[in-house]
């Protein structure tokens, strides 16, 4: 057997795209940049070296697919509820307007009415993945405009896969054709979310709160869960072939409805932290294989065009977010902070032009399919500078733009968690919860035991599901706001990570295994180091002097245990404990 | 049914595989088996295309050793061989050679053509028979670590199946860099050896020079840093596909390459284990599906012309389960009695290494890539290892019946050589107590009990602590505390207080047994577990959490009522840790830091 030529080209697709992604972060660039600049590069478009292969296609469809099941996990409705209206009200005349504005711009330059039409649905939403990227690195993501931003995000998502479907479907002879395409299309995706909810409502919650404890378990069985809804969306039109029925599902729906239903759990975080590198990886094929296809004369083909555009539509898309954010009464620095970012076309612009490329027969040609992505590129790259640098724009602008101040703007949300973690429960962190809540009044605790997690709710406290090594799961905790955290994980890296992004005024507790972590662990910044074995040592050696010279000391001494180590109950009621053995 | 599109495949297997997950976690099996036991049913299908889908598999195997090869370094490399090693080193020789003996034996059987109908394509040659060796030596722990955590423990048996698990590893490594050499002739291992030299010079001047700078052009971006750990990764699969070796080594260099900084780096170690787990999963499902089964239509129909094809891959399977799930625990625990272990500890330990190895699964599939393997005997090894994990899941879990049933035979024996060489306890000890276990705990009791002149008798049955129990204690007994022999040696139904500090369930129970006749005072970390224990009569019971929240409270409040601030707690806490490290007595020094580390 040979495996070497489908591997080289894996290979050549992967360290060259490491290289340039590597040089992107060094300029300051989004990664998917560097990603597709690699595709134009090894492509046929530069030297040549890689065409598109079985797996290389494999893994680009993987990494649509896991884009789209980790955009469903982050869907908690809970998060984002009282931001719907707004985001609704603000997405739908938005993505209405844009598309209007691209279908005039192509129309107006040398494309048919057919490709116009779908270089307008292309245009109509900003990137995803450059928009939170570029979040996440300035730490904007819970600010009010990052909310609204992810939010409007999400809303255009949806538009895009139901998009998908109906290209999926093939090319519709007359509007009754589209209509009824239009009609099978929410049919099936009505089918499958309601499919979808009622698992993530009866099924899901008790089948992953057994395997939740266990991390691989979880995680494979969440991807079979992903790819039961990937093989039923790809095989739907045999599925409904026997009941006289020609339907198809875009396999991205599926995935985002599998990460929907998942995002309703509460290992919803957890899950993101385990999915996202998969999907790191798979999406980078697949910018990179976007360009794989094309030869240089079509990238290039209407480069002029593509200019004149995407400078319009990023003044078109500020223009028209603003208006709306204006509309929707927010504050004028969420407002211009909030438009400035969603300046871009996204990455699903090229998902919707390759959809249309490959549709039988295709709704637009290679050329089309070059400008769009150009398009896509050039905005990208551009806002990238605007997103970095919005605030000391928006100082500059603001007394330009103080007419549309508003005199009673939506306030922005409280931040949560600005108190203190603990993480990790056990019986020693349980008792300190219990000294710790005279002093505190939020109180985060974090833990990857369904029990313990269960019991800490019941016990009124909140509680998080997740792994502390997992960085999603310490922002969402708000390390780095804590005044005081008190880990119970004997896990020297998981200290170490801690120690290194809790800030000089915040006590620290930890757990050490051995002597020489606890001394490496002081030199780091903690405050007090539990060794817990030796601690308990101690303690027991009283109580055996106590047994061993006068017995009913000893009795006295361990009551208040014995009484909790007969009730048996992995966490009694926190508030009644008798307090006698705490002093 | 034909073969369809990769990612259809892709999807199908893992349908298949979370069910199946499910079912085992329900009746506690594991995981590898599970995935095999997917992979075979969808083989069975038809629909996957084995080519393809090993090529993503391999990028599993590749990721295994990879992040194997990771901590490697970490790791003082050592020279000395522990006594378990040993018993490793002899454990994997005669099993290997039963191994090899009965596939030969097979080969013979078929050659003369015992068995009608029953034949093999091609011969079954000694490097044919060499591979069933493999297999039946190795036990390898390298996934099982990867993908479940074992928590550290100080039960003897525990650590020795860890120990023997990880030395077995290194074997198996060492084995995958000369199966890759293609063939087990001289002349193309030296060449292949001096292409794996290569490799791993570049590796080692790759982390010497160049990772520094991919960090820093990295710039701290997670992201841009997981790319290019696995591009180089893929980058040293290539160079091993160039230089015609095996990507084992390719993977095996990388790892070399990359500097180990799980803390700085811990989302993007986080992030290969997502991505290693993927695809570990994809590699043992393809593996379960590479094996054909007589179909179920043609067993109907023409039930001989059906099975004859099987009933080589049959026999050779059956043999090697044989020598794994029987022979083997045998072997080790014969072994290990003769290298001071009791009977009980050498037990359990075989009852927990009776399966294939992950490892010699992977041997196998590269043997059968470079076409060292034919595909009969491949199928036997994978079918083996599928049913050597489910029965070794099956000893696992009832070990302590399984032990109880042949000591109620009589087919361990004594459990003593002679039971008077391995105490000290004066014949008349009475109203002691009774310390069961000398780890770090069982030492802190040993001393307070000699401070207050308080008579105790120590039971421990690691030999490595033996030196230890020589030195230091007036009076100890070296052996299992639940034999008869061991308590009543240690005079238990005259002593006044008996205090367990391991938390095995059949000692804790055992020990319960004695509480008409005396206090006993037992240790568990589950909460739990506690009502039942004093139910059953305990005095007390140690739930080492418990306590230390006792004393940590005392800190947490004074800090808090502003008793004293932060700096004063440091200071105070930083000089309690002192005392703690400072070996009680010059003697003990060297045997606490190596016991130390499985005290939690």
């Amino acid at each position: 057997m040979d495996f070497s030529y489908h591997e080289d080209k894996v290979a050549i697709i992967l360290v060259a795209a490491a290289a340039v992604g590597v040089l992107a972060v060094r300029l300051g660039q989004p990664t998917i940049i560097g990603y597709i600049l690699t595709g134009v590069v090894i492509g046929p478009v530069g030297f040549g070296l890689v065409e598109p292969s079985v797996v290389t296609d494999t893994m680009a469809e993987l990494g649509l697919a896991f884009l789209l099941f980790l955009l469903g996990i982050k869907m908690r409705i809970g998060d984002i509820r009282h931001l719907i209206a707004p985001i609704v009200k603000i997405s739908i005349p938005q993505m209405a307007a844009i598309g209007l504005v691209g279908f005039a711009l192509a129309f107006a330059l040398p494309f048919s009415v057919e490709e116009a039409i779908i270089i307008g649905l292309a245009v109509m939403y900003s990137s995803t993945a450059v928009v939170i990227k570029m979040l996440n690195d300035k730490g904007e993501a819970t600010s009010l405009h990052g909310k609204i931003d992810v939010g409007v995000l999400l809303a255009q998502d949806i538009v895009v896969v139901i998009i998908l479907a109906v290209l999926a479907a093939g090319r519709p002879e007359d509007a009754v054709d589209i209509a009824s395409t239009l009609v099978v299309v929410m049919v099936l995706v009505t089918i499958t979310a309601v499919a979808a909810i009622a698992a993530s409502r009866y099924v899901l919650p008790r089948l992953f709160r057994r395997i939740a404890d266990d991390t691989t378990l979880l995680f494979l069985v969440a991807i079979s869960w992903l790819f039961l809804f990937v093989l039923v969306s790809d095989q739907i039109d045999v599925l409904v072939a026997p009941f006289g029925v020609d339907a198809y599902l875009s396999v991205e729906m599926g995935a985002f409805l599998a990460g929907l239903a998942i995002a309703q759990l509460p290992y919803s975080k957890d899950l993101q932290g385990r999915v996202n590198p998969l999907t790191d990886l798979f999406v980078m094929v697949f910018f990179v294989s976007v360009a794989l296809d094309f030869e240089a004369a079509d990238l290039l083909a209407y480069w002029q065009e593509a200019i004149v555009v995407g400078a319009v539509l990023m003044i078109a898309k500020f223009v028209v977010f603003f208006s709306l954010l204006n509309w929707q009464r927010f504050d004028l620095e969420t407002t211009f902070l909030g438009s400035v970012g969603m300046i871009q076309v996204s990455e699903f612009g090229i998902v919707v032009a390759v959809a249309a490329a490959e549709s039988d027969p295709p709704f637009i040609g290679q050329a089309e399919l070059g400008f769009i992505t150009l398009v896509a590129l050039l905005t990208m790259s551009v806002s990238v500078y605007f997103m970095q640098y919005n605030n000391q724009l928006f100082e500059r602008v603001e007394p330009r733009l103080s007419r549309w101040e508003q005199t009673d703007p939506v306030a922005p949300a409280d931040t949560e968690y600005r108190d203190h973690v603990v993480v990790g429960y056990d019986e020693i962190a349980r008792r300190a919860l219990r000294i710790l809540e005279e002093q505190y009044d939020q109180i985060v605790v974090v833990d990857r035991n369904v029990e313990h997690v269960e019991a800490i709710e019941d016990a009124g406290y909140k509680a998080l599901f997740g792994d502390f090594k997992y960085q999603k799961i310490r922002k969402d905790a708000g390390l780095n706001y804590a005044d005081f955290v008190f880990s119970s994980s004997d896990q020297l890296e998981i200290n170490e990570i801690l120690l290194g992004e809790t800030t000089t005024e915040t006590t620290v507790f930890v757990e050490a295994k051995t002597a020489e972590e606890a001394d490496r662990l002081y030199e780091l910044g903690a405050e007090y180091v539990i060794m817990a074995p030796q601690l308990g040592v101690a303690q027991f050696i009283e109580y055996l002097e106590s047994y061993l010279t006068d017995r009913p000391t000893f009795d006295r001494e361990i009551a208040a245990d014995m009484e909790l180590l007969e009730s048996g109950r992995l966490f009694p009621d926190i508030t009644d404990r008798p307090g006698g053995d705490d002093d | 049914m034909t073969e369809v599109a990769l990612l259809t495949a892709l999807a199908v297997l893992f349908v298949v595989v979370g069910p199946l997950l499910l079912i085992a976690k329900g009746v506690g099996l594991s995981l590898i088996p599970s995935l095999i036991l997917a992979g075979l049913l969808v083989g069975q299908l038809g629909i996957i295309d084995g080519e393809l889908m090993l090529e993503l598999a391999r990028l599993g195997i590749a990721f295994l050793v990879f992040t194997f090869s990771v901590q490697i370094h970490t790791e003082r490399v050592r020279t000395v061989v522990s006594n378990t090693e040993v018993v490793a080193i002899v454990q994997a020789l005669v099993l290997g050679a039963l191994g090899i003996g009965f596939a030969l034996l097979v080969g013979v059987v078929l050659e003369l053509e015992l068995l009608a109908d029953a034949g093999l394509d091609a011969p079954l040659t000694l490097e044919q028979a060499l591979f069933v060796g493999i297999a039946a030596a190795l036990s390898s722990s390298i996934v099982g670590t990867a993908l479940f955590t074992r928590p550290q423990s100080d039960i003897v048996h525990d650590y020795l199946s860890s120990d023997i698990d990880s030395f077995n590893d290194l074997l198996a490594v060492i084995l995958l860099l000369v199966v890759s050499a293609g063939t087990f002739a001289l002349d193309p291992v030296a060449t292949q050896l001096g292409y794996g030299v290569i490799l791993l010079v570049v590796a080692i001047v790759v982390n010497r020079y160049l990772f520094g700078i991919i960090e820093r052009l990295a710039g701290g971006s997670d992201e841009a840093m997981l790319v290019s750990i696995v591009a180089l990764l893929i980058g040293f699969l290539a160079a091993a596909e160039f230089l015609e070796t095996s990507i084992v080594v390719g993977a095996f260099a990388a790892g070399i390459a990359v500097r180990d900084n799980p803390v700085e780096y811990s989302e993007v170690f986080n992030g290969l284990i997502s991505i290693q787990e993927f695809f570990v999963a994809i590699f043992f499902a393809t593996v379960g599906a590479l094996v054909t089964l007589p179909s179920l239509t043609g067993l109907a129909s023409d039930p001989s012309a059906a099975l004859a094809p099987f009933v080589p891959v049959a026999m050779i399977a059956l043999g090697l389960v044989i020598l794994t799930v029987v022979v083997k625990p045998i072997v080790i625990g014969a072994l290990l009695v003769y290298a001071g272990y009791d009977r009980r500890s050498a037990t359990v330990t075989g009852l927990d290494l009776d399966h294939v190895g992950e490892f010699s699964v992977i041997v196998a599939i590269e043997a059968l890539v470079l076409g060292l393997l034919i595909e009969p005997v491949f199928e036997a090894i994978i079918l083996a290892a599928a049913v050597s994990m489910l029965l070794s899941n099956l000893t696992h879990t009832y070990d302590d019946e399984i032990y109880g049933f042949m000591v109620s035979r009589g087919w361990l024996g004594e459990p003593y050589h002679d039971v008077d060489d391995w105490n000290s306890v004066p014949e008349d000890i009475s109203d002691h107590v009774v310390i069961a276990g000398y780890g770090r705990q069982g030492r802190r009791l040993v001393e307070f009990c000699e401070e207050i002149d308080q008579p105790y008798v120590v039971i421990e049955n690691n030999p490595q602590s033996l030196p230890d129990l020589r030195a230091e204690c007036d009076a100890y007994v070296f052996g299992d505390a639940i034999e008869p022999e061991t308590t009543a040696v240690a005079n238990l139904e005259a002593a006044k207080l008996v205090i367990s500090t391991a938390e095995t369930k059949p000692l804790t129970e055992y020990l319960l047994s004695f509480t008409d006749t005396v206090d006993v005072i037992v240790r568990t970390r589950e909460l739990p577990m506690a009502a039942e224990l004093l139910e059953q009569g305990a005095t007390y019971v140690i739930v080492p959490d418990l306590l230390a929240a006792d004393q940590i409270a005392d800190s947490l409040g004074a800090l808090l009522n502003g008793e004293f601030d932060s700096d004063e707690l440091r200071t105070m806490s930083r000089r309690e840790l002192d005392v703690e490290r400072a070996p009680p007595r010059p003697s003990t020094a060297t045997s606490n830091s190596s016991t130390g580390e499985r005290d939690r």
